[in-house]
Protein backbone atom coordinates (compact mmCIF):
# COMPACT_ATOMS: atom_id res chain seq x y z
CA UNK A 1 0.00 0.00 0.00
CA UNK A 2 2.76 2.14 1.00
CA UNK A 3 4.74 1.33 -1.66
CA UNK A 4 2.11 1.83 -4.07
CA UNK A 5 1.48 5.43 -2.35
CA UNK A 6 5.42 6.19 -3.23
CA UNK A 7 5.41 4.77 -6.54
CA UNK A 8 2.17 7.17 -7.56
CA UNK A 9 4.02 10.29 -5.71
CA UNK A 10 6.82 9.12 -8.10
CA UNK A 11 5.25 9.45 -11.22
CA UNK A 12 3.21 12.28 -10.73
CA UNK A 13 6.03 14.44 -9.54
CA UNK A 14 8.58 12.85 -12.98
CA UNK A 15 5.12 13.67 -15.41
CA UNK A 16 5.12 17.16 -13.57
CA UNK A 17 8.96 17.82 -14.27
CA UNK A 18 8.51 16.10 -17.71
CA UNK A 19 5.87 18.74 -18.82
CA UNK A 20 7.88 21.46 -17.63
CA UNK A 21 11.74 20.41 -18.82
CA UNK A 22 13.37 23.31 -19.44
CA UNK A 23 14.52 25.11 -22.41
CA UNK A 24 17.99 26.16 -22.98
CA UNK A 25 18.82 29.57 -22.00
CA UNK A 26 19.87 32.09 -24.70
CA UNK A 27 23.43 33.39 -24.37
CA UNK A 28 21.94 37.38 -25.27
CA UNK A 29 25.47 38.58 -24.42
CA UNK A 30 26.24 36.84 -21.09
CA UNK A 31 29.06 35.34 -22.05
CA UNK A 32 30.92 38.44 -23.04
CA UNK A 33 29.57 39.95 -20.11
CA UNK A 34 31.10 37.58 -17.89
CA UNK A 35 34.76 37.91 -19.82
CA UNK A 36 34.69 41.55 -19.41
CA UNK A 37 34.24 41.13 -15.55
CA UNK A 38 36.97 38.64 -15.52
CA UNK A 39 39.58 40.04 -13.08
CA UNK A 40 42.59 41.15 -15.21
CA UNK A 41 45.86 39.76 -12.80
CA UNK A 42 49.49 39.39 -14.25
CA UNK A 43 49.07 35.89 -15.76
CA UNK A 44 51.96 33.25 -14.92
CA UNK A 45 53.48 33.75 -18.28
CA UNK A 46 53.45 37.33 -18.07
CA UNK A 47 55.61 37.22 -14.78
CA UNK A 48 57.98 34.51 -16.41
CA UNK A 49 58.81 36.74 -19.06
CA UNK A 50 59.14 39.91 -16.89
CA UNK A 51 61.83 37.62 -14.49
CA UNK A 52 64.05 36.63 -17.49
CA UNK A 53 63.95 39.88 -18.76
CA UNK A 54 64.99 41.61 -15.69
CA UNK A 55 67.65 38.57 -15.44
CA UNK A 56 68.89 39.14 -18.80
CA UNK A 57 69.04 43.13 -18.40
CA UNK A 58 71.05 42.34 -15.30
CA UNK A 59 73.58 39.92 -17.04
CA UNK A 60 73.71 43.00 -19.85
CA UNK A 61 74.78 45.60 -17.67
CA UNK A 62 77.02 43.28 -15.07
CA UNK A 63 78.79 41.77 -18.73
CA UNK A 64 79.52 45.62 -19.61
CA UNK A 65 80.60 46.53 -16.48
CA UNK A 66 82.99 44.06 -15.80
CA UNK A 67 84.77 43.93 -19.41
CA UNK A 68 85.63 47.74 -18.77
CA UNK A 69 84.46 48.90 -22.00
CA UNK A 70 83.11 52.35 -20.59
CA UNK A 71 86.48 53.09 -19.02
CA UNK A 72 87.78 52.66 -22.37
CA UNK A 73 85.29 54.95 -24.20
CA UNK A 74 85.36 57.59 -21.28
CA UNK A 75 89.75 57.56 -22.72
CA UNK A 76 88.81 57.50 -25.60
CA UNK A 77 86.38 60.05 -25.36
CA UNK A 78 88.73 62.90 -23.45
CA UNK A 79 91.58 62.15 -25.73
CA UNK A 80 88.99 63.12 -28.35
CA UNK A 81 88.05 66.48 -26.79
CA UNK A 82 91.59 67.21 -26.09
CA UNK A 83 92.49 66.15 -29.76
CA UNK A 84 89.62 68.85 -31.23
CA UNK A 85 90.25 71.34 -28.45
CA UNK A 86 94.28 70.96 -29.69
CA UNK A 87 93.49 71.05 -33.37
CA UNK A 88 91.21 74.03 -32.91
CA UNK A 89 93.56 75.93 -30.94
CA UNK A 90 96.23 75.30 -33.82
CA UNK A 91 93.64 76.97 -36.36
CA UNK A 92 92.01 79.91 -34.75
CA UNK A 93 92.18 81.32 -38.49
CA UNK A 94 89.34 79.88 -40.58
CA UNK A 95 91.52 80.80 -43.57
CA UNK A 96 94.47 78.41 -42.19
CA UNK A 97 91.47 75.20 -42.60
CA UNK A 98 92.86 72.40 -44.38
CA UNK A 99 90.56 71.68 -47.31
CA UNK A 100 87.50 70.04 -45.90
CA UNK A 101 88.66 66.48 -48.01
CA UNK A 102 91.67 66.24 -45.38
CA UNK A 103 89.26 66.43 -42.14
CA UNK A 104 90.26 63.09 -40.83
CA UNK A 105 88.52 63.44 -37.23
CA UNK A 106 86.10 61.12 -37.74
CA UNK A 107 88.04 57.97 -39.33
CA UNK A 108 90.42 58.67 -36.61
CA UNK A 109 88.50 58.43 -33.33
CA UNK A 110 86.08 55.53 -35.15
CA UNK A 111 89.94 53.79 -35.21
CA UNK A 112 91.32 54.49 -31.49
CA UNK A 113 88.28 52.90 -30.66
CA UNK A 114 88.36 49.77 -32.30
CA UNK A 115 91.95 49.65 -31.57
CA UNK A 116 91.50 50.59 -27.77
CA UNK A 117 88.58 47.75 -27.85
CA UNK A 118 90.14 44.66 -30.30
CA UNK A 119 88.55 42.00 -27.64
CA UNK A 120 85.43 43.49 -27.88
CA UNK A 121 84.50 41.99 -31.82
CA UNK A 122 84.57 38.56 -30.24
CA UNK A 123 84.62 38.35 -26.48
CA UNK A 124 81.62 40.26 -24.35
CA UNK A 125 79.91 41.67 -27.46
CA UNK A 126 77.85 38.87 -28.88
CA UNK A 127 77.00 37.86 -25.62
CA UNK A 128 75.71 40.96 -24.98
CA UNK A 129 74.09 40.39 -28.62
CA UNK A 130 73.07 37.22 -27.81
CA UNK A 131 71.73 38.25 -24.52
CA UNK A 132 69.57 41.25 -25.72
CA UNK A 133 68.19 39.29 -28.71
CA UNK A 134 67.04 36.44 -26.24
CA UNK A 135 64.95 39.05 -24.38
CA UNK A 136 63.75 40.69 -27.50
CA UNK A 137 62.37 36.72 -28.83
CA UNK A 138 61.09 36.27 -25.04
CA UNK A 139 59.07 39.40 -25.92
CA UNK A 140 58.26 38.57 -28.99
CA UNK A 141 56.32 34.98 -28.08
CA UNK A 142 54.76 36.53 -24.92
CA UNK A 143 52.99 38.80 -27.55
CA UNK A 144 51.93 35.94 -29.68
CA UNK A 145 50.53 33.93 -26.93
CA UNK A 146 48.81 36.81 -25.40
CA UNK A 147 47.03 37.44 -29.19
CA UNK A 148 46.42 33.61 -29.60
CA UNK A 149 44.27 33.64 -26.72
CA UNK B 1 35.26 21.76 -36.46
CA UNK B 2 35.70 19.45 -33.39
CA UNK B 3 34.44 21.03 -29.74
CA UNK B 4 37.54 20.70 -27.54
CA UNK B 5 36.67 18.61 -24.28
CA UNK B 6 36.03 20.35 -20.83
CA UNK B 7 39.35 18.80 -19.92
CA UNK B 8 41.21 20.25 -23.11
CA UNK B 9 39.95 23.54 -22.23
CA UNK B 10 40.35 23.58 -18.46
CA UNK B 11 44.08 22.29 -19.21
CA UNK B 12 44.23 25.40 -21.66
CA UNK B 13 43.16 27.90 -18.77
CA UNK B 14 45.64 26.36 -16.43
CA UNK B 15 48.78 26.13 -18.60
CA UNK B 16 48.14 29.75 -20.77
CA UNK B 17 45.27 30.98 -18.81
CA UNK B 18 43.98 31.21 -22.01
CA UNK B 19 40.38 33.28 -21.85
CA UNK B 20 39.47 32.44 -24.54
CA UNK B 21 39.06 28.52 -23.37
CA UNK B 22 37.42 29.49 -20.24
CA UNK B 23 35.13 31.62 -22.42
CA UNK B 24 34.04 28.82 -24.22
CA UNK B 25 33.30 26.89 -21.51
CA UNK B 26 31.17 29.74 -20.05
CA UNK B 27 29.21 29.51 -23.49
CA UNK B 28 28.69 25.83 -22.82
CA UNK B 29 28.10 25.97 -19.30
CA UNK B 30 25.66 29.54 -19.15
CA UNK B 31 22.38 28.11 -19.65
CA UNK B 32 22.14 25.04 -16.53
CA UNK B 33 24.42 27.50 -14.16
CA UNK B 34 21.96 30.29 -14.95
CA UNK B 35 18.59 28.08 -15.05
CA UNK B 36 19.86 26.50 -11.50
CA UNK B 37 19.44 30.09 -10.10
CA UNK B 38 16.50 30.79 -11.72
CA UNK B 39 15.01 28.05 -10.05
CA UNK B 40 16.51 28.49 -6.44
CA UNK B 41 15.61 32.46 -6.97
CA UNK B 42 12.12 31.08 -8.66
CA UNK B 43 12.27 32.89 -11.49
CA UNK B 44 14.42 36.41 -10.69
CA UNK B 45 16.23 36.86 -14.01
CA UNK B 46 18.52 39.81 -12.37
CA UNK B 47 19.47 38.11 -9.79
CA UNK B 48 20.12 34.87 -11.08
CA UNK B 49 22.73 36.34 -13.85
CA UNK B 50 24.08 38.00 -11.01
CA UNK B 51 24.85 35.18 -8.90
CA UNK B 52 25.75 33.03 -12.31
CA UNK B 53 28.34 36.18 -13.48
CA UNK B 54 29.75 35.35 -9.49
CA UNK B 55 29.91 31.94 -9.81
CA UNK B 56 31.97 31.90 -13.23
CA UNK B 57 34.78 34.32 -11.59
CA UNK B 58 34.79 32.26 -8.94
CA UNK B 59 35.66 29.15 -11.30
CA UNK B 60 37.98 31.83 -12.90
CA UNK B 61 39.94 32.53 -9.75
CA UNK B 62 39.84 29.03 -8.51
CA UNK B 63 40.56 26.91 -11.42
CA UNK B 64 43.52 25.64 -10.19
CA UNK B 65 41.52 24.07 -7.79
CA UNK B 66 39.70 21.79 -10.10
CA UNK B 67 41.79 18.38 -9.36
CA UNK B 68 39.70 16.27 -12.02
CA UNK B 69 38.21 14.45 -9.53
CA UNK B 70 35.16 15.14 -10.90
CA UNK B 71 33.68 16.46 -14.02
CA UNK B 72 33.59 20.07 -15.03
CA UNK B 73 29.93 20.51 -14.78
CA UNK B 74 29.74 19.11 -11.25
CA UNK B 75 32.54 21.64 -9.79
CA UNK B 76 31.19 24.44 -11.23
CA UNK B 77 27.26 23.24 -9.43
CA UNK B 78 29.16 23.04 -6.16
CA UNK B 79 30.09 26.64 -7.02
CA UNK B 80 27.37 27.68 -7.74
CA UNK B 81 25.42 26.52 -4.79
CA UNK B 82 28.20 27.92 -2.81
CA UNK B 83 27.56 31.28 -4.08
CA UNK B 84 23.87 30.32 -3.57
CA UNK B 85 24.42 29.68 0.12
CA UNK B 86 26.63 32.72 0.59
CA UNK B 87 24.05 34.79 -0.87
CA UNK B 88 21.26 33.35 1.34
CA UNK B 89 23.16 34.04 4.49
CA UNK B 90 24.48 37.84 2.96
CA UNK B 91 20.80 38.60 3.18
CA UNK B 92 19.99 36.46 6.50
CA UNK B 93 17.45 34.45 4.83
CA UNK B 94 17.08 30.77 6.76
CA UNK B 95 14.13 28.14 5.17
CA UNK B 96 12.38 29.57 2.67
CA UNK B 97 12.62 32.32 0.40
CA UNK B 98 11.37 35.77 1.37
CA UNK B 99 8.69 37.66 0.22
CA UNK B 100 11.01 40.38 -1.33
CA UNK B 101 11.86 37.60 -3.69
CA UNK B 102 8.61 35.87 -3.99
CA UNK B 103 7.61 39.70 -5.75
CA UNK B 104 10.22 39.24 -7.89
CA UNK B 105 9.12 36.38 -9.44
CA UNK B 106 5.98 38.52 -11.16
CA UNK B 107 8.19 42.04 -11.51
CA UNK B 108 10.90 40.01 -13.22
CA UNK B 109 9.81 37.36 -15.71
CA UNK B 110 12.06 35.45 -17.59
CA UNK B 111 11.39 34.44 -20.92
CA UNK B 112 12.67 30.52 -19.70
CA UNK B 113 11.22 30.65 -16.66
CA UNK B 114 7.73 31.91 -18.64
CA UNK B 115 5.10 28.65 -18.69
CA UNK B 116 6.78 27.60 -15.26
CA UNK B 117 4.94 29.49 -12.80
CA UNK B 118 3.69 26.25 -11.95
CA UNK B 119 7.39 25.44 -11.17
CA UNK B 120 8.01 28.12 -9.37
CA UNK B 121 5.01 27.58 -7.28
CA UNK B 122 5.70 24.13 -6.74
CA UNK B 123 9.10 24.60 -5.68
CA UNK B 124 8.40 27.24 -2.98
CA UNK B 125 6.58 24.68 -1.02
CA UNK B 126 10.07 22.98 -0.45
CA UNK B 127 12.64 23.74 1.80
CA UNK B 128 16.06 25.40 0.26
CA UNK B 129 17.85 21.95 0.30
CA UNK B 130 15.42 19.78 -0.74
CA UNK B 131 14.29 22.70 -3.68
CA UNK B 132 18.27 22.02 -3.82
CA UNK B 133 18.17 18.36 -4.48
CA UNK B 134 14.72 18.45 -6.69
CA UNK B 135 16.26 21.05 -9.21
CA UNK B 136 19.07 19.33 -10.02
CA UNK B 137 17.63 15.69 -9.99
CA UNK B 138 14.42 16.19 -11.91
CA UNK B 139 15.17 19.39 -14.25
CA UNK B 140 19.28 19.38 -14.21
CA UNK B 141 19.25 14.94 -14.72
CA UNK B 142 22.31 15.31 -11.87
CA UNK B 143 22.72 11.63 -10.57
CA UNK B 144 22.54 11.48 -6.49
CA UNK B 145 25.97 10.75 -6.72
CA UNK B 146 26.36 14.15 -8.72
CA UNK B 147 24.29 15.68 -6.17
CA UNK B 148 26.32 14.64 -3.05
CA UNK B 149 29.11 15.30 -5.02
CA UNK B 150 27.75 19.37 -5.59
CA UNK B 151 25.79 19.68 -2.19
CA UNK B 152 28.56 17.99 -0.04
CA UNK B 153 25.62 16.17 1.26
CA UNK B 154 25.80 12.29 1.87
CA UNK B 155 24.37 10.15 -0.48
CA UNK B 156 21.68 9.06 1.85
CA UNK B 157 20.63 12.69 2.88
CA UNK B 158 20.50 13.64 -0.71
CA UNK B 159 17.63 10.13 -0.88
CA UNK B 160 15.93 11.52 1.69
CA UNK B 161 15.77 14.99 0.99
CA UNK B 162 14.40 14.30 -2.38
CA UNK B 163 12.29 11.58 -1.01
CA UNK B 164 10.68 14.30 1.58
CA UNK B 165 10.58 17.17 -1.36
CA UNK B 166 8.71 14.24 -3.82
CA UNK B 167 6.26 13.78 -1.46
CA UNK B 168 5.17 17.71 -0.54
CA UNK B 169 5.43 18.16 -4.24
CA UNK B 170 2.99 15.45 -5.31
CA UNK B 171 1.06 16.83 -2.06
CA UNK B 172 0.81 19.96 -3.78
CA UNK B 173 0.35 18.63 -7.62
CA UNK B 174 -2.60 16.79 -5.63
CA UNK B 175 -4.08 19.84 -3.86
CA UNK B 176 -4.07 21.54 -7.53
CA UNK B 177 -5.59 18.86 -9.22
CA UNK B 178 -2.39 17.36 -11.18
CA UNK B 179 -3.53 14.24 -10.67
CA UNK B 180 -6.27 14.60 -12.56
CA UNK B 181 -5.10 15.26 -15.94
Amino acid sequence: MTKNRLNEEEILVERFFSEQRPRPIEDDGFSRRVMQRLPVENSRLDRLAAAWQILCGTLCVVLVLCSGVLQRLGRQAHDLCGQVLEWGASHLSPASWPPPSSWSLPTLSLADIGQAMPHLQWGIEPLVTLIALMCILTLLTVNLIKNYN
Amino acid sequence: MRQLTDMALVAQVLLLHSQRAFGQLVERYQSPVRRFFLHQTCGDAALSDDLAQETFIKAWLNIADFKNLSRFSTWLYRIAYNVFYDYIRSRKQSVELDESLADALYHTPHDQVGRSLDICRALRRLGEKERVCITLFYLEEQSIENIAAITGYPQGTVKGLLARGRAKMAHYLKANGYDEK
